[in-house]
């Protein structure tokens, strides 16, 4: 946690000085110069759009590819088309100067086309975790000449994860495992190493019940039951897949009534404070009765 | 064949080009396209990246890809004697993206391993639908064979793409097995392009010849024609169309297939006429088909090969039926 | 053109189709081949035609060893037609036609004048002129015959093999093709044409009869023609009549029941067995 707090202090360092041109790294690790401050960003992935909200930016966005998690006051502006397949086309009929959160082909394209892409992450602009959401507004921040917000941001949630991490420090760490399943008694995918779910479970204070798999791999549901897991997480909409599965009857979480919902892609996100408090409140309801703890 | 029929052909495969350039999410009219072409200062960088960069250059590639693909169909069908034989029907297509796939995830490079990677790939299959085909006695035999193989294939593609492509992988996947003109640009085009220029020549040069075969081996030989030289021979050119279409779009099927019989049907077997044909005529249904595959969801966008399909798959039923009918 | 085969064995793999076969073939000559399913014909006219190498002797052309000659040349001085030949596809008569001038024809096969006078004289010569434009498919069966045999006319050879060119045709058309090769054979073209009937063979005023991949006879068609010749051939009683006037030959098959009993000299299976020291083909059909 210290860690967290060290790096936000050295993120606002580098914020103080603020000329363009700029150069970032993305997540190929490559350097992306940013020639002037930008005034028409396309926005591709949900998270840079609230990132660019949070630093009082949305007047630079002029289109916004469609997705769920997309910050409803931006409902009004042009859409790209969906978030998994924009157009290549709409994108760049906007006439952007910079394209934020483009992957893949359209980046291919978009890059041959003379148009700035930026992207930040894992390889192809996966977000994995906490980290990558603070990389991800300190590159923005920098991109867009906000760094010094920037830095207050990533200050502000580094300080709430930091205070919720010690309210859960010391605590009987629980077997969590974070699944997806489709339908009751079916294979279901659990999340493994070097995904934000893992990491949402690690600092509420769990321990990942599939830590030796890596992404989300499709798991067995005998291998499910042998691991019986003590809390399991889910989307909310499939909390009933798990609770109707007969085949996992016995198995501790179901028994005790511990499946709970929780969208791990709005941790994806500025919000991602509230989200693990939250999920830290689901696994210890005792560290957070009248406000124990500090 | 008439020139008549030929200058028709050449002309609306011109007016598609241009039509379908003014499909798409972005708002362009005839106006627009008109002054992009005549006073090219007087519309916007973002129209006419759209136009040249975006639009024209995949039009041409799905162009020359339709041509490429009726080529390599009108040939086939030819020298097996089989009118169901396509690239994509007897597994060329397939082994080109296999191979192709197979050079990606080896990541030795682009712009040149990858073509040369479909050809190989594309030259495989062929070994194999022939020798498999060749056993059996009835014509069915090598449409069956190059099913078998063709699904094999695209299964070794799909792997090969699953355990290497990382994050990318389902939309590789998707790419080499349905096809999309998505990485459009104008070297892919000029590449192709450098591929269907010379075939088209030697293949309408040859195109006696090709008759010649049509009439059976002992009839080609006859002829003093060489069937069995003059078969590798053009095993090998659509081989090499073949791949170099997979290799800048993946595998689009049933075009190879419905553009030579519609010519066929329109001009006769005269493989003189059909061949230059056929490519025209291919090439005008993939710049529509693309054109639809672009603008039915938009601004979300089909794989092309989704569109070729439902098109050619009741053309082929159509085709068995009449064939046992 | 002389064409001379000094004893020819050939075959397809481990089949022996044709065996030791001796035969002169001079210019303008008319000749038959008969003989039953899998005797040799087609090899005959294949080994002939020079796409298929004897597997023993020698074919000479002119003096010539046909083995010299590239299978281009050999193609413009004989043409040949296959046995029913068919083609999934629906070329029309005058495509079909210029397909023989491809002996004479090189990248990208365009026809020069030279090309059309002979694609014109080929179809004139079976009197299809009028048809040129017409689909294979819309044509009788004569007509379709007339026309393959005009593609081989069309490079102007010296000798023509016809596979079976009256099979499945009705008799006028029958009738009209000899007469046909009558004329041609007049002007110097040697036809050699294989026939099933041997009604029809006895027309040719050279008969070959083939058995088992052996030339049984060969000569007119009264030498040929004896009711032991057919016996041993084919294994069919016949009664051979001659125009003592023309000197016409013609053949009338005997049949169980018309005065004819089957076995009176022991079987024709064992008689053909020994007469030609092999074992029967049990395959039989020729490919």
């Amino acid at each position: 946690m210290r860690k967290l707090v060290a790096f936000g202090v050295a993120l606002s360092l580098v914020g103080l000085v603020w000329a363009f041109p700029v150069t970032v790294a993305d997540d190929r690790g490559m350097e992306i110069t940013i020639a002037q401050r930008p005034e028409r960003i396309v926005v591709l992935l949900p998270l840079y759009a609230e990132i660019l909200m949070d630093l009082g930016a949305e007047g630079m966005i002029v289109g916004l590819a469609d997705s769920p998690d997309n910050p409803p006051e931006l409902s009004g502006l042009p859409s790209v088309g969906p978030s998994f397949s924009p157009s290549l086309e709409a994108i760049v009929a906007l006439e952007p100067d910079l394209v934020l959160g483009a992957w893949g082909d359209i980046r291919d394209k978009l890059e041959e086309l003379g148009i700035t892409v930026l992207t930040v992450g894992g390889p192809g602009g996966y977000i994995r975790g906490i980290v990558d959401i603070f990389d991800a507004i300190r590159t923005v921040g920098v991109a867009a000449g906000l760094g010094e917000r920037a830095a207050a941001l990533t200050g502000t949630i580094a300080e709430e994860i930091v205070r919720i991490e010690a309210r859960v420090l010391g605590l009987p760490k629980l077997r969590v495992a974070f699944i997806y399943m489709s339908a009751p008694d079916t294979a279901p995918w659990a999340a493994g190493r070097d995904t934000p779910e893992n990491e949402l479970i690690l600092r509420a204070g769990g321990e990942n019940a599939f830590a030796d798999l890596v992404g989300f791999p499709q798991a067995s549901l005998e291998e499910l039951v042998t691991r019986d897991p003590e809390v399991i997480l889910t989307d909310p909409s499939q909390v009933g897949n798990i609770l109707e599965s007969r085949l996992l009857q016995g198995i501790s979480a179901v028994r005790d009534g511990r499946v709970y919902g929780i969208k791990a892609s709005a941790a994806i996100s500025t919000r991602v404070a509230e989200v693990l408090q939250k999920l830290a409140e689901l696994l210890h309801p005792e560290a957070f009765r009248e406000g124990g703890g500090e | 064949m008439s020139l008549k029929v030929f200058l028709v052909l050449v002309l609306v495969s011109v007016g598609s080009i241009f039509g379908a350039i003014l499909l798409g999410p972005a708002e362009i009219g005839p106006r627009d396209l008109f002054r992009a072409l005549f006073h090219p200062d007087e519309v916007s960088r973002a129209q006419r990246l759209i136009l040249w960069e975006m639009r024209l250059p995949r039009a041409a590639l799905a162009f020359a890809v339709g041509a490429a693909l009726s080529l390599s169909g009108g040939v086939m069908q030819g020298i097996f004697h089989n009118p169901l034989a396509s690239p994509y029907v007897l597994g060329v297509a397939g082994g080109a993206a296999a191979g192709a796939a197979a050079v990606i995830a080896s990541g030795i490079g682009e712009t040149i391993p990858v073509p040369l990677g479909a050809f190989l790939g594309a030259l495989g299959a062929v070994a194999m639908v022939y020798q498999l085909g060749k056993r059996g006695r009835a014509g069915m035999s090598l449409i069956l064979a190059g099913v078998a193989v063709g699904s094999l294939l695209s299964a070794v593609t799909s792997f090969i793409l699953f355990v290497s492509a990382g994050d990318r992988r389902l939309a590789e996947i998707i790419f080499w097995t349905m096809g999309s003109f998505v990485r459009a640009n104008w070297s892919r085009v000029w590449l192709l392009g450098a591929a269907v220029g010379p075939s088209l020549v030697l293949l309408w040069g040859l195109g006696r010849r090709i008759n010649a075969l049509a009439l059976g081996d002992e009839g080609a030989r006859y002829l003093g024609v060489d069937p069995v030289r003059l078969r590798r021979l053009l095993l090998g050119v659509t081989t090499l169309l073949t791949g170099a279409s997979v290799s800048v779009s993946g595998t689009v099927g049933f075009v190879g297939l419905v553009a030579p019989h519609l010519v066929r049907l329109l001009l006769g077997p005269d493989h003189r006429g059909l061949l230059p044909a056929a490519a025209l005529c291919g090439g005008i249904l993939l710049v529509w088909a693309d054109a639809l595959a672009r603008t039915v969801l938009a601004p979300a966008e089909l794989p092309v090969g989704v569109i070729t399909a439902f098109i050619g798959v009741p053309f082929f039923l159509w085709l068995l039926w009449r064939r046992s009918g | 053109m002389r064409i001379l085969l000094e004893r020819v064995t050939a075959g397809y793999g481990d089949r022996v189709a044709l065996r030791e076969v001796e035969l002169e073939v001079r210019e303008g000559e008319l000749l038959s081949v008969v003989g039953p399913n899998g005797a040799g014909k087609t090899t005959l006219l294949r080994v002939i035609a020079g796409i298929l190498r004897p597997q023993r002797g020698k074919v000479y052309v002119d003096g010539r060893p046909a083995s010299r000659l590239s299978p281009r040349e050999i193609s413009k001085r004989i043409g040949a037609v296959a046995q029913d030949p068919g083609t999934n596809f629906d070329f029309t008569v005058e495509e079909l036609v210029e397909l023989g001038r491809l002996p004479y024809l090189s990248f990208p096969d365009r026809l020069g004048p030279r090309d059309r006078e002979a694609v014109e004289r080929a179809l004139r010569l079976v009197g299809l002129s009028t048809l040129r434009k017409r689909r294979l498919s819309t044509l009788s069966g004569g007509e379709r015959r007339k026309a393959f045999i005009a593609a081989a006319l069309a490079r102007e050879p010296e000798v023509l093999l016809l596979d079976e060119p009256t099979a499945h045709l009705d008799i006028k058309a029958q009738v009209e093709l000899i007469q046909l090769f009558r004329d041609w054979a007049g002007e110097g073209i040697t036809v050699i044409a294989t026939a099933h009937d041997l009604n029809l063979a006895a027309t040719f005023p050279r008969v070959l009869l083939l058995a088992k991949g052996e030339l049984l006879a060969d000569g007119n068609p009264q030498a040929v023609f004896t009711p032991e010749n057919v016996r041993l051939a084919f294994d069919v009683e016949a009664d051979i009549g001659i125009d003592t006037r023309t000197g016409e030959v013609t053949i009338r098959y005997l049949l169980p029941g018309n005065g004819y009993q089957r076995g009176r000299d022991g079987g024709m299976d064992g008689d053909l067995r020994h007469a030609l020291g092999e074992k029967p083909d049990i395959f039989g059909a020729e490919r």
